[in-house]
């Protein structure tokens, strides 16, 4: 039956055609990302040319400002963004989905005090901590992507919190809690997969967040300056200058393009999931 | 290349040092400066930053001598002084016909009280040079003599080419001078509006003593994005900017037809910062070995592109008539690797990377400013240097207060220290004092107070103590020369680069900028009227060529910026026929079936 | 309902005393100090015995719990200090930074949100069709570009080539432009961040809007009123639109709280005088006064947006009301 579910799923994802273009496009960097060393002409860390370069025929998008070429620099920053997206939603999913769950199955004190734990750090200056984090442990990949989740969980688990009360009113589940099947049980068999797929759906939603979220602390100087994601291309690119120059042509346009693929990719797969998920927005007029 | 043009500016400065009078008519009604900060208040106890703050603060008051563009000291408010053969004692007479703002006339008394109110509510850069003065005695309104205790070979440059005086009618009644707001001063200009992060104004004082300025109305407009400040200078918003420009911009600001570049020597200082209390730094051989595995060269040439000065060993830069000849940078992996070798550090477990001489582990880390992208790099190519050469380390940028508070916490060396190794500068003020290489290496901290290494060596404290007491400039001179000697060999830092000075404006608005050596043209020489270097700015070979380009475009002076944009539209058009014209052509060869494209 | 609305303030109003302490915490628990900034280039050269006395004077030298107490204190007298690094009182610094933001962000919310409303509901009304998927694909597009790459290429475009806008600030204030030339120019100046804010932030109103209609449109009372024959235009806007601007109005409510804390990233790239990029200096300053008015601001704003719109969610909605 679970089969059958997930099969459904996929034929209406890939019968949309949004749906679909985000998921090759989510399969197109990631296959970027897994074969970067063998599409990158160079190590992105060496410096293989004169500083800022022209493109030409060995450098397709020309040098930075220390002499990497800045097509190996894009190709492998491709498993960087892609990764701080994808484990900055993971955790605050994985956050979200434990608040959110215990918040709504457990409800009354737990539940309040979770919720004002929730308002409070949606209004948490997100700028302020993140300086903070990065002074303490240094800007660092990880700090990045612990900054970005702890953040951000809080929206997720607000939704997740609602969909776990339309399931436990659902005759199911009461039915399961009045014959007295244990906790664990009712979580794990009946709340869990009533949950999973809107979870998926805020994961995809929190990646693509993440991306920009890390392209902005770079742009701020935020960032760590020697992890080398799209973000901190732009942050070099910005800070000497490509922005005065015709660089800009080749060393802000490609990152700046390749975050904007990568976040809609994200987004039409999320779009599309939502739209499986609410079967009255699929309903033909 | 680069000493050749640093050469023959310094030749051409000599060439046209000699001085004509210019007649003083307001030439500019208005030029806009930018400037990177706010700077609060302009009065000397509140402004913030030496560069450009105190400069501007220098508009607005006087000094009794002024720094000229050698940073050599000339009279200003003083006419004509005389200094006793045991240089105990300065008599001065001032210009007559000095007045304050406010029209009230600038006298001695003035001058008796700015002392005395600097040395009741410190203000650390103005009062600590006060010390020595020992007697200040007012003869009439325009004749006054100082006393020292001791005689002070810096006295001319601080305090008497630093110190501005105040208005005696004013700060007398000022007792919490932090907190005054007050800008009313003597100098070419006069404040007349701040208003917080945006802009200052200032209008010509016509009544100043050394003539009538040459701008009716300087506006400093504030602009923190040094982007944006680069923009807004080739936009034409605004017309020169206090800020130097980046290494990667210097040619496209020198195609620019509507710019002019200036060049020169920066004094400001970029070194790699070594912490010598904590081992292995404390080993000598090992601080020489990362002295050696440093290419000061490729740094310049990668990351400056070639506009900075290769560090010297000894700290002072080389454009400074104390800097010792005899000193050259070291660069020598191989080197480096023997000395390392010979003092026992060596690789015994086989992971490429050396371990201390009784075998423990050595994993060091480099801090950087982080919001300095040219830092950053310059830690990065270091850090690697060192790795090369076995010495693990690894880079880590923080935000400039964190790196502040682990490698100079409190600002005080005495609290210690919690770094390693870091990416450091010091600010141009270290290169014009050359006796501040005492303060730099001077084990006692109440001497060494911006030792933040913590450097110790009894030999240097004595050549220390020995130019305390040494009066004569050619000993002094010599004294200097023998300290860089001395920390070239025990390199407790290593000088990487002194980046140069670029700076641009818009000359068809204002061409009597003066380059001052180390700082640029943002000083007081720059918008004075009266006696000006005939040449104002020299810089390299293209100049000549620029002036020629300026004569030509001088017709259209104002509308040069709408016709900029009158050129991108007609750009613009032009692209658009040239593209139409192709996509025509093409489709005419296809309706020709012709598929042979030979473009 | 009283009850509710009780519990609800009282929440509230814990959440405000949590986020104060925090204000008080956070710059304090950064490493570093605020001493250079408030003693300045000349911090080397000081000896201790002054820099003791710049701290004194400000307070610094207190233990955490009497700098605490002072803290709680003066934001009940409503006195926000001095800022260490511009050394004016707060409340003035901000009384300059406020209406910039305001204009900015504010400006930019109500143009999102029209724009949104508007295409939201047509191409929920086109559902299915090309128009629905043209609209959807280009405002996904939208919020999918990093907000300083869009400011930057427009300034690089639209005011450093073509010259067409200028390329910093909120105005020429030096210029003293009087009645219409200053509004001109002040208008000059908005439009390039206030598109940038508006092209970056319009997505989320569209889609919810969007959604929100698809979800009223499937309503039983739309489908009756389809079938009796009721005029299009009539459905459209009398009956499915005023329905689905319930959850825009709430989300508009809650980010009308965030507009007084301005848009760092945008006034960062356009140079514009707002509260944002007063907030961001003031924390890579360690100006703890300016940090804590800053954030107080924020907070106190988005809370009170937060109340307001669980106030007024019940009047919009009858469905809640009962």
């Amino acid at each position: 039956m679970e089969k059958q579910k997930w099969k459904r799923y996929w034929n209406v994802i890939s019968s949309n055609n949004l749906g679909l273009l985000g998921i090759s496009l989510l399969v197109i960097f990631l296959l970027i990302a897994l074969l970067a060393p063998l599409l990158a002409p160079f190590d992105p860390t060496a410096r293989v040319g004169a500083p800022f370069s022209k493109p030409n025929g060995d450098f397709l998008l020309g040098t930075n400002d220390i002499g990497q070429d800045i097509l190996s620099e894009l190709l492998y920053g491709t498993r960087v963004s892609l990764l701080i997206g994808i484990l900055a939603a993971l955790i605050s999913i994985i956050l979200g989905c434990l608040v959110g769950i215990v918040s709504g199955y457990y409800g009354g004190k737990v539940d309040s005090f979770l919720m004002r734990l929730v308002d409070l750090v949606l209004v948490i200056p997100f700028l302020p901590l993140m300086i903070l984090l990065a002074a303490f442990i240094g800007p660092s990949f990880w700090n990045i992507i612990l900054v970005i989740s702890l953040l951000s969980w809080a929206s997720p688990a607000r939704v997740i919190r609602s969909q776990v009360l339309t399931l436990k009113t659902k005759g199911y589940v009461e039915a399961a809690r009045s014959i007295g099947t244990s906790i664990k049980v009712i979580l794990f068999r009946h709340i869990l997969p009533g949950v999973i797929p809107i979870a998926l759906s805020q994961f995809v939603m929190a990646a693509s967040h993440s991306i920009l979220i890390e392209a902005s602390l770079s742009f701020l100087g935020l960032g760590d300056p020697f992890t080398k994601s799209w973000g901190t291309i732009l942050y070099y690119a910005q800070a000497r200058g490509a922005f005065l120059t015709d660089a800009w042509i080749w060393w802000v346009l490609p990152p700046g393009l390749l975050i904007t693929t990568l976040v809609i990719g994200f987004a039409f797969t999320g779009y599309s999931l939502e739209e499986i998920l609410n079967p009255r927005l699929r309903k033909e007029r | 290349m680069k000493k050749v043009i640093i050469s023959s500016w310094l030749i051409l400065a000599l060439i046209f040092s000699s001085f004509t009078v210019v007649s003083a008519e307001p030439s500019v009604q208005t030029l806009k400066v930018g400037i990177s900060k706010d700077e609060n208040g302009l009065n000397p106890y509140t402004y913030v930053t030496g560069y450009p703050g105190l400069d501007l603060v220098n508009l607005l008051y006087d000094n009794l001598f002024h720094l000229d563009k050698d940073n050599k000291p000339e009279p200003w408010l003083v006419k004509e002084y005389q200094i006793s053969y045991d240089v105990l004692t300065y008599e001065f007479k001032t210009h007559e016909n000095v007045k304050w703002h406010d029209g009230k006339p600038l006298t001695s008394e003035d001058v008796k009280f700015t002392i005395d109110y600097f040395n009741q509510h410190p203000k650390s850069r103005f009062t600590n040079p006060l010390k020595t003065i020992a007697s200040t005695t007012v003869k009439d309104e325009t004749n006054l003599t100082l006393v020292l205790s001791k005689a002070d070979p810096n006295f001319m440059l601080q305090p008497l080419a630093d110190l501005p005086i105040l208005p005696k009618h004013i700060w007398s009644n000022v007792t919490n001078p932090d907190d005054e707001t007050n800008a009313l001063g003597s100098g070419p200009y006069m404040m007349v509006e701040h208003k917080s992060g945006q802009y200052y104004t200032m209008k010509a004082n016509s009544d100043y003593f050394k003539g009538e300025p040459p701008i009716g109305e300087l506006i400093f407009p504030i602009i923190e994005d040094t982007t944006a400040m680069f923009n807004a200078l080739q936009a034409g918003e605004i017309d020169a900017i206090s800020t130097s420009i980046s290494p990667e911009l210097v040619n496209q600001f020198e195609s620019n037809p509507s710019l002019k570049v200036a060049r020169g020597p920066g004094y400001s200082t970029t070194l790699f910062q070594i912490n010598a209390e904590k081992y292995p730094m404390t080993e000598a051989s090992f601080r020489q070995a990362i002295d050696h595995a440093i290419d000061k060269q490729n740094l310049v040439d990668t990351i400056l592109l070639g506009f900075a000065e290769v560090g010297s060993p000894g700290f002072i830069h080389p454009s400074s008539s104390y800097h010792n000849n005899e000193l050259n940078p070291v660069f020598d992996p191989e080197k480096a690797k023997q000395i390392l070798d010979e003092a026992g550090f060596l690789d015994t477990n086989g992971d490429g990377f050396r371990e201390d001489q009784e075998g423990k582990k050595i994993d060091l880390t480099t801090l950087v400013y982080s919001n300095n992208p040219i830092r950053i790099r310059t830690a990065e190519l270091v850090s690697e240097a060192l790795n090369q050469v076995g010495i693990k380390n690894t880079v880590k940028a923080m935000d400039a207060t964190t790196v502040d508070s682990l490698m100079w916490p409190d600002f005080d060396v005495s609290k210690g220290r919690d770094f390693d190794l870091g990416v450091w500068s010091w600010s141009n003020t270290m290169q014009l004092f050359p006796d501040r290489m005492v303060e730099l290496f001077h084990s006692d901290p109440a001497v060494g107070s911006v030792n933040i290494g913590g450097y110790k060596n009894a030999e240097f404290d004595q050549l220390g103590e020995k130019l305390k007491n040494t009066y004569d400039e050619t000993e002094r001179t010599n004294l200097i020369k023998e300290m860089q000697a001395f920390v070239a060999g025990e390199a407790p830092i290593v000088p990487l680069y002194y980046q140069e000075i670029v700076n641009a404006y818009n000359p068809e608005k204002y061409d009597g900028f003066v380059f001052q050596v180390g700082k640029g043209i943002i000083n007081k020489l720059s918008f004075v009227g009266g006696e000006k270097p005939e040449e104002p700015v020299v810089n390299d070979e293209t100049d000549e060529e620029e002036k020629a380009t300026d004569k030509d475009t001088k017709t259209n002076t104002d509308t040069a910026s709408k016709n900029n944009s009158g050129i991108y539209w007609i750009g613009g058009i032009a692209l658009l026929v040239i593209v139409g014209y192709f996509l025509l052509r093409r489709k005419k060869e296809k309706d020709n079936n012709q598929d042979d494209f030979d473009f | 309902m009283g009850k509710f609305l009780a519990s609800k303030f009282l929440q509230y109003v814990i959440v405000i005393f949590l986020m104060l302490t925090l204000n008080f915490l956070l710059p304090r628990l950064m490493p570093g100090n605020p001493l250079i900034f408030l003693a300045g280039e000349d911090v080397g050269f000081m000896s201790s015995a002054e820099k003791e006395a710049i701290l004194e004077k400000h307070g610094l030298n207190q233990s955490i719990w009497q700098q605490y107490g002072t803290y709680i204190k003066h934001i009940f007298t409503g006195d926000f200090g001095y800022s260490y690094q511009q050394k004016r009182p707060i409340t003035d610094l901000l009384m300059e930074r406020l209406p910039w933001t305001l204009l900015l962000t504010g400006l930019g919310l109500v143009i999102s949100t029209v724009i949104g409303v508007l295409f939201g509901t047509i191409s929920a009304w086109r559902r299915g069709t090309k128009t629905d998927a043209n609209l959807l694909t280009m405002f996904m597009f939208l919020s999918a570009m990093p907000s300083f790459w869009v400011g930057m290429i427009l300034v690089s475009i639209f005011a450093a080539q073509l010259g067409w806008f200028p390329v910093f600030g909120a105005e020429a204030a030096w210029s003293n432009f009087k009645g219409v030339d200053r509004f001109i120019d002040i208008v000059e100046h908005l439009v390039l961040p206030l598109t940038t804010l508006v092209l970056i932030s319009v997505t989320s109103t569209f889609m919810i809007m969007r959604y929100s209609m698809l979800n009223v449109l499937g309503e039983d009372y739309i489908m009756m009123a389809k079938a009796k024959g009721v005029k299009e235009k009539v459905i459209k806007y009398k009956h499915a639109m005023r329905n689905a601007l319930l959850p825009v109005a709430t989300v508009f409510m809650l980010s009308l709280g965030f507009t007084l804390g301005g848009a760092t990233v945008i006034e960062t790239v356009f140079a514009y005088p707002g509260v944002g990029r007063l907030m961001f200096e003031s924390v890579l300053s360690r100006d703890y006064p300016l940090i804590q008015a800053t954030f107080l601001i924020i907070t106190f704003s988005v809370v009170i947006a937060n109340f307001l719109a669980d106030l007024l969610y019940p009047l919009l909605d009858p469905k809640v009301g009962k």
